[in-house]
């Protein structure tokens, strides 16, 4: 398949820009060099799901010349600081702070979906 | 022989730097900036039609759809600067969309530019358009639970506006449940009951406009 089939046959998931993005991140750092893994960390509030946004970097790099790169995604659950200041980690937003049951918090991790490392090969 | 790179990069990097870029921009035209977030069919576009009368030649609006120039019509039929972008299945605007157009519009008496994003309660959320605030709008007749179930974008809006409020006779909609919930996810979030149709909570949600203007 390619990106052209898929993008012809679905509506676009805002994943497809988010691998647009990846992919160009991962060739500016890939120093000319075969790209074997692609090492993300997907935030719990980032609002990127997983399935979608390895399926299009796969097929983007694969356009690309990269085939078969390894991804890698580590998930990054939502850490809070609550005024009080409980720092704590939860996905139940609807729950407040485990300490003092409040809600006047800051989300400090978990917010972001960011490419760690890449690994390449220059062989 | 294999290498390990360090990347530590944002899939956002990009889009955050031109967002910062038409940040700089929009204050040194002295613009306050709304970036209005809903699912199709909250009242976006009526909105700003009665923003549109009431402001004139003072507010400019960018629109986004998938397809066609129907909101940006409506918005200058009632009296304000407007242009459409159509993303032909892109479900949110980037800064750089934003950016690119922004050229078509005459903006020397404009205070208050208000960019209006696709219809989606998850994409958009998380770009940043070098907007001042991100408003989200709720219908009644979405269901008093969305918040909760979108927090994504509950969490970044500065303000929330509850449209329809006139259809409340008819639809199961606990308007304190889902300020509540506003609030939990957002301490300093501002509330407002508005039906477009009636008039009524326009005079506030005005009010804080005001509030926000720096031109």
């Amino acid at each position: 398949m390619t990106v052209d089939f898929l993008l012809w046959l679905t509506t676009p998931m805002h994943e497809y820009s988010v691998a647009l993005n990846i992919a160009d991140l991962v060739l500016q750092h890939s120093q000319g060099k075969r790209i074997e893994k692609v090492n993300l960390s997907i935030g719990d509030m980032s609002g990127v799901f997983y399935d979608s946004l390895t399926m299009y970097l796969q097929l983007i790099l694969d356009e690309k010349g990269h085939k078969n790169v390894m991804l890698e995604a580590k998930f990054i659950p939502a850490t809070f600081v609550c005024a009080c200041g409980k720092e704590y980690t939860t996905s139940k937003m609807a729950e407040g702070c485990p300490a003092c049951a409040g809600y006047d918090r800051k989300i400090i991790a978990g917010k972001d979906c960011q490419v760690e490392s890449i690994e390449v090969n220059d062989e | 022989m294999s290498e390990k790179i360090e990347v530590k990069t944002s899939a956002q990097s990009v889009n955050n730097q031109v967002a910062a870029e038409n940040r700089e921009v929009f204050a040194k035209k002295g613009l306050t900036v709304l970036n209005l977030v809903s699912s199709a069919g909250s009242g976006k576009t009526f909105l700003l039609e009665v923003m549109a009368k009431r402001y004139g030649p003072e507010m400019a609006v960018i629109t986004g759809d998938i397809q066609m120039t129907y909101d940006a019509d409506r918005i200058q039929a009632a009296g304000s600067q407007a242009v459409q972008i159509e993303t032909h299945g892109t479900c949110h605007l980037t800064a750089a969309m934003v950016r690119d157009r922004l050229g078509d519009l005459k903006l020397e008496k404009v205070k208050l530019l208000v960019i209006e994003n696709i219809g989606n309660l998850v994409c958009p959320s998380t770009y940043d358009l070098g907007e001042n605030i991100k408003v989200a709008l709720l219908s009644v007749a979405e269901g008093d639970e969305k918040p909760m179930k979108y927090p994504a974008l509950f969490l970044r809006a500065r303000a929330v506006i509850l449209t329809k409020i006139d259809l409340l006779p008819y639809v199961n909609f606990n308007v304190e449940r889902a300020q509540n919930d506003c609030r939990k996810l957002n301490p300093q979030v501002q509330f407002f009951k508005t039906s477009c149709k009636t008039g009524e909570g326009m005079e506030e949600w005005f009010g804080f406009l005001k509030s926000l203007q720096n031109k």
